[in-house]
């Protein structure tokens, strides 16, 4: 099934090529977390993230045991602070 | 070392400057900038003066580390009372003036009285003058620095001054450095202003040392190389701080029309991209990044507004590059009033550095008047005749360069929100804490923040705490007093060094500021007794705060945020959880429920004296 990724800043660099500027549609296996998807994507595991599913923030816990579904938007985006 | 240890003070009631020794027994209890400032202005003032009378204290005050090898070591605070607030007023910067306040041989400058006429300092190491500053009163920031370095000659000259706006009292006015770099809030400017003193010029020749060269210098490059290999540090470096505004809008935090919404359909046009993208016409807005005094990171941009653009198509004197939008910016002549011209931003920005005032106050206040005019309770006979709409980029650049020049319309604005709003008889639509607007960021998307702003001695502040990991990770408000003690002892003690901030962003953990710490400055300085330094910090402010008046009824947010649901992103149908999170964080801090410091918490902090 397919669902479209959302990135921010310097992490459109894990997002697979031929998409638009940070955003992409990927392909998955059903029963896939958020947490899947960015281990495969190669996002380092020990920075922080801000995830987004569907308009709702999701915790670490949740991105490990949630699964995704056909058409989900899921943003991953880096946690700045800055002024 | 590591300190110069030697404050030079200025009286300009009776025109005298002298310098003296550092009070080295307060630099091992505060360590410096922040901290020093800070108990030297409890010590110069009574906390209950007119903050825009003589007998207000400005300070200007660098830190051990400010002018040294250590990445980031541009930075100086200014202190004094704030105008806009009434609470203590402590303003970060950057650029290049106090790493040359530090070179020319001092720790702090010390500002009482009143001149009988405009004046200006010149600094050069130990030669301190007082000179006449009626050929630049009333003019710009920038054509004051230009004047002052053609007048002496001197190129290498760097100067703190203020515009029309800080000598006239704007509530917001600020002190620009370096042309475009700013101790921003609170209205430091206006004290400066009321001083009569337009400018500080230095150039130093002395030069800094550090306690143990060697060690400080294998620990200087340990700080380096943790920041070139950051990407977060990366991120700054392409997108500088405005890199925030496309994740604040996908996850619902971000200010729109006065903290109606939370989200605001043009941040495409005014984001990042936007400011790399080349229009038809070939303009490119950003042209390159930039750096402050000894820094490798580099946040700072560098733009230019495009020449056909109706704010400057006929005014060639703003067709140059200057300071470009940053997340504040973007977001207080963004969002917050509605606005997507991104060469309007820009133009606003100029503005702002030209004539000397905090963006994030004269944005958020204009969104304010704006509310106010889009209800009905205040009319084109009161704005000038411009229709004050959200949205209306003209109204934004026009009332910017009204209030800089305290013209008309500017003059209410030039008020603060606060003041304004209770004029026209609606405080509820002033965004404030203890007088000063709020930041970039909605307390109901980000519980913690929202006890961070409420909390900040100076007033809304968003670099005071930092709670954006957990705030993320769970949006109510439980376990938040916890973090935002910690974050905000530790950033008070970070304030305090001579270093950014940013750091801490891109890469450092505590311990890069620890070793470098220990290894300039004369004494022992593990982390623990930094940390506390940093609660100490922390702690005297709110004394002085406390003698200056203030409360816990103080320690609040505006209703609607405590009221009105955010309307839509991940924090929809929710309100700030301010009532809970608040005696959670007071007993945490071992203060009374009435949010004042125990005998027991001031005397383990040495603070006794003052209980």
């Amino acid at each position: 099934m397919r669902i479209t990724v959302r990135t921010g800043g310097v992490l459109g660099q894990y997002l697979p090529a031929g998409g638009e500027a940070n955003r992409a549609r990927l392909e998955i296996e059903p029963g896939q977390t958020a947490g899947d998807v960015m281990d495969q994507l190669g996002f380092p595991p020990e920075r922080t993230y801000l995830v987004i599913l569907n308009g709702t923030a999701i915790p670490k816990a949740e991105r490990e045991t949630r699964a995704l579904a056909e058409d989900d938007e899921l943003a991953i985006l880096p946690p700045l602070k800055g002024g | 070392m590591g300190w110069q240890r030697k404050v030079l003070r200025v009286d300009l009631t009776s025109g005298t400057a002298k310098s003296e020794p550092l009070n080295m027994d307060w630099a091992f209890d505060y360590l410096g900038e922040r901290g020093l400032g800070t108990k030297y202005l409890m010590e110069n003032m009574d906390p209950k003066a007119d903050p825009l009378g003589p007998d207000n204290v400005l300070i200007f005050a660098t830190g051990p580390l400010t002018g040294t090898m250590a990445s980031t070591s541009g930075r100086y605070a200014v202190l004094c009372k704030g105008p806009l607030t009434g609470a203590i007023a402590c303003s970060n910067s950057g650029g290049k003036f106090g790493a040359e306040l530090k070179f020319a041989g001092y720790d702090l400058l010390l500002v009482h009285g009143r001149a009988p006429k405009p004046v200006y300092l010149h600094i050069v190491d130990d030669t301190v003058e007082i000179l006449p500053a009626e050929e630049i009163w009333g003019t710009s920031v920038w054509n004051t620095e230009e004047w002052i370095k053609a007048h002496h000659e001197n190129p290498l000259l760097k100067v703190a001054a203020i515009g029309e706006a800080g000598e006239r009292g704007v509530r917001f006015a600020c002190i620009v450095n370096d042309l475009h770099r700013a101790a921003g809030r609170s209205g430091v400017g206006a004290v400066m202003g009321s001083k009569n003193l337009k400018a500080v010029a230095c150039h130093g020749t002395v030069g800094v040392r550090v306690d143990d060269p060697a060690r400080f210098m294998a620990a200087a490059r340990r700080g380096h190389e943790l920041l070139a290999k950051s990407q977060s540090r990366q991120e700054l470096t392409e997108y500088g701080t405005n890199a925030m505004i496309d994740l604040m809008q996908q996850f619902g935090g971000l200010p729109t029309r006065n903290f109606q919404e939370v989200q605001f359909e043009g941040t495409s046009k005014i984001d990042p991209a936007a400011m790399v993208a080349v229009k038809p016409n070939g303009h490119r807005n950003l042209l390159a990044n930039k750096a402050c005094f000894g820094c490798t990171i580099a946040c700072g941009r560098i733009a230019h507004i495009d020449h056909e653009h109706f704010t400057v198509v006929n005014r060639k004197e703003y067709w140059h590059a200057s300071g470009g939008i940053e997340y504040e910016t973007a977001y207080a002549f963004g969002p917050v009033v509605g606005v997507d011209d991104l060469d309007a931003l820009t133009f606003a920005g100029f503005l702002m550095n030209e004539h000397g005032m905090d963006p994030i106050s004269f944005g958020a206040t204009l969104a304010a008047a704006m509310e106010l005019y889009e209800r009905g309770i205040i009319t084109k006979k009161d704005t000038d005749g411009i229709e004050l709409k959200f949205g209306n980029a003209e109204a934004l650049t026009v009332m910017a360069e009204k209030t800089g020049k305290y013209e008309g319309f500017g003059q209410v604005l030039g008020l603060g929100s606060k003041l304004m709003c209770e004029k026209y008889g609606h405080p509820e639509y002033s965004m404030t804490v203890k007088g000063q607007e709020f930041a970039g960021y909605d307390s109901r998307a980000l519980q913690g923040m929202g006890l961070g702003y409420a909390t900040s001695n100076r007033g809304a502040c968003h670099l005071k705490h930092a709670v954006f990991a957990e705030d993320m990770e769970d949006q109510t408000g439980a376990g938040k007093a916890k973090p935002c003690k910690d974050s905000q002892d530790r950033i008070a003690m970070i304030d305090s060094t001579g270093l950014c901030l940013f750091t801490g962003e891109a890469g450092w953990g505590v311990e890069a500021f620890q070793e470098q710490i220990d290894a300039a400055c004369e004494g022992d300085w593990p982390l623990e007794r930094l940390l506390e330094t940093g609660e100490r910090i922390w702690n005297l402010e709110r004394l002085f705060n406390l003698k200056a008046g203030l409360t816990a009824a103080d320690d609040t947010l505006p209703k609607r945020l405590l009221e009105d649901p955010a309307p839509s992103g991940t924090a929809k149908g929710k309100v700030s959880e301010l009532a809970k999170m608040l005696p959670e964080y007071y007993a945490y801090r071992g203060w009374t429920p009435k949010g004042v410091p125990t005998k027991e918490t001031l005397a383990r902090l040495g603070l006794g004296a003052n209980a």
